[in-house]
């Protein structure tokens, strides 16, 4: 009799296409090649549809044939595998995948705008806490600005990539007709304030304000680390509180 | 306000998923008590989070978790049960249930429900991690019979045996999903009437319904397989009057998770088996 542990990893052995499983399975009409087919066609299509419910928008990219063969090819090595019953959290090596899958390596954008996708995944099923709004900086003494330490939204993420991944979105969502190849950084803030996850494009000098904040540095810490010619302190500050980027506040000592 | 059942056996609930969730909110349909998949909502926050919150101060709640894998010979994931903890926690349920099956090993974690083989094994380690899991939930939890599409050689003891030996040796109650029952039975050549009358009435905590397809193989070989994607067939109402007969008066579930229709068929499905439960009533009187 073959213990459990041991069956278990056969199992395991047979999604990667061993056969010794089928050798612990009752012969009883059926094959056990096809009886246990359905275990691992159920596995491959519920991992499947996961990563499409997490990467809708790669999905529309490349299209469906090509995402789902992406998908299939991404599921046949082990080490992809979910490591725990949290579906939630699986999936973010996929874009690393795609990077080196053939079919879509030309795509030279596509695992950078497959990252930012988890990204956004990510951030609609962050922690919720109420954004900051102009309010509270009203009765502030505009002394203790300088001693003012912002916290960024716990669902922001911060996302910058070589390639105008902006104009990708905007395929997706037919507001662009095609990508130009233009050698073009793009800089993203992805963030979920209240009930829906927004994507918002920033400057270079944004991108590297709300870094340092990002990292705990004080307003006028990160202000001073960048280039202040570039930036528009008081437009990027009512941006951030329109757009409910903060949820805390705290004074340096 | 918190509704309470008046009757928690003669409830027909219904399993929620997320394209009902606005017109349940909108509508508030005459549910007796929504069922989700616990695993669905581990995450921090979002709105998943706020629609359980809000659709919870309207209806009782059962957690069904898919991922648990109770039967897995690594042990039970620490931090999954600290998550279903937190989520007992927030939203005060009043079933829990997991599954008869594993789907962990290795660190490679599986979205199915395997079967387990029915030997002294694993009936010592499946009694050890629901004991487990009671012990730390602080609470009793339902085991659900699975849909199998294979036996194996190495089983000495049926389902019936085995599950109900687990429960009344853990304190554990049996989650009945009667579609499993048929779905095994004609997979392996039971006796789905026979496989019923061996589960004592008194340990089954709730009932699940659903639907599934059929699966014909290239060499002409049927199996049967769960994909909750259709009504709920004539055979498995029959088998569901028969639990009724036997006593098995639970909290009665609709489940479908695959081509989710819209919500008044799920409402049709719920009223047909209160139409059972009431015509029961009646005959006891």
């Amino acid at each position: 009799m073959v213990n459990l542990r041991a069956l278990q990893r056969d199992f395991l052995e047979s999604y990667r296409g061993d056969s010794s499983f089928e050798n612990h399975i009752r012969m009883n009409g059926p094959s056990p090649r096809n009886r246990l087919s359905i275990h691992h066609n159920t596995i491959r299509v519920g991992l499947k549809k996961a990563l499409a419910i997490t990467y809708p928008l790669t999905w529309e990219l490349i299209g469906e044939d090509c995402a789902n063969g992406a998908a299939y090819a991404f599921l046949r090595e082990q080490s992809h595998l979910p490591k725990t019953g949290n579906l939630d959290e699986w999936g973010a090596a996929f874009p690393d995948f795609l990077e080196q899958f053939p079919p879509t390596q030309s795509l030279a954008y596509l695992s950078d705008f497959a990252r930012l996708e988890w990204l956004k995944h990510v951030a609609y099923s962050a922690k919720d806490q109420t954004p900051l709004s102009v309010h509270a900086f009203k009765d502030m003494d505009p002394e203790n600005y300088a001693k003012l330490r912002l916290k960024l939204h716990p669902s922001a993420y911060l996302f910058s990539s070589s390639h105008p991944l902006d104009q990708v979105l905007g395929v997706v969502n037919g507001d662009v007709e095609s990508i130009e190849l233009e050698s073009r950084k793009s800089y993203a803030l992805v963030i979920r304030p209240l009930q829906s996850v927004h994507i918002h494009w920033l400057s270079e000098v944004e991108f590297a304000f709300f870094s340092f904040l990002k990292k705990g540095e004080s307003l006028i810490e990160a202000i001073e680390k960048i280039d202040g010619k570039q930036f528009q302190f008081h437009e990027t500050l009512s941006f951030s509180l329109q757009n409910g980027l903060f949820s805390e506040y705290a004074f340096t000592s | 306000m918190t509704l309470q059942p008046l009757n928690p056996h003669d409830l027909v609930g219904v399993g929620l998923r997320h394209p009902h969730y606005s017109y349940v909110l909108e509508n508030k349909p005459p549910v007796g008590w929504f069922e989700v998949h616990s695993e669905n909502y581990f995450m921090k926050g979002g709105p998943a989070l706020q629609f359980l919150e809000r659709i919870r101060k309207e209806y009782p709640l059962s957690l069904h978790g898919i991922g648990l894998s109770l039967g897995s010979a690594d042990g039970l994931d620490k931090n999954h049960l600290r998550r279903l903890k937190d989520l007992i926690h927030q939203f005060s349920p009043f079933l829990v249930s997991e599954h008869l099956s594993w789907s962990r090993i290795n660190d490679a974690y599986f979205p199915d429900l395997i079967p387990v083989p029915y030997t002294e094994e694993t009936f010592t380690l499946l009694a050890q991690h629901i004991d487990e899991a009671q012990t730390f939930l602080g609470r009793e939890i339902l085991i659900e019979n699975p849909s199998s599409y294979l036996e194996y050689k190495d089983s000495i003891f049926s389902e019936t045996d085995f599950l109900t030996s687990l429960c009344q040796k853990t304190g554990a109650k049996i989650l009945l999903d009667i579609n499993n029952v048929y779905v095994s039975a004609f997979n392996h050549g039971w006796d789905a009437s026979a496989y019923l009358q061996a589960i004592p009435a008194e340990l089954v905590g709730e009932v699940h319904l659903a639907g599934h397809s059929l699966r014909t193989f290239e060499d002409g070989s049927v199996l049967r397989v769960d994909t909750h994607s259709s009504c709920v067939c004539d055979e498995v109402w029959a088998l569901y009057h028969q639990a009724l007969q036997q006593g098995m008066r639970a909290p009665t579930l609709i489940e479908w998770d695959e081509e989710i229709p819209n919500f008044e068929l799920l409402m049709q499905e719920a009223t047909k088996a209160q139409g059972y439960l009431q015509q029961k009533r009646i005959a006891y009187g």
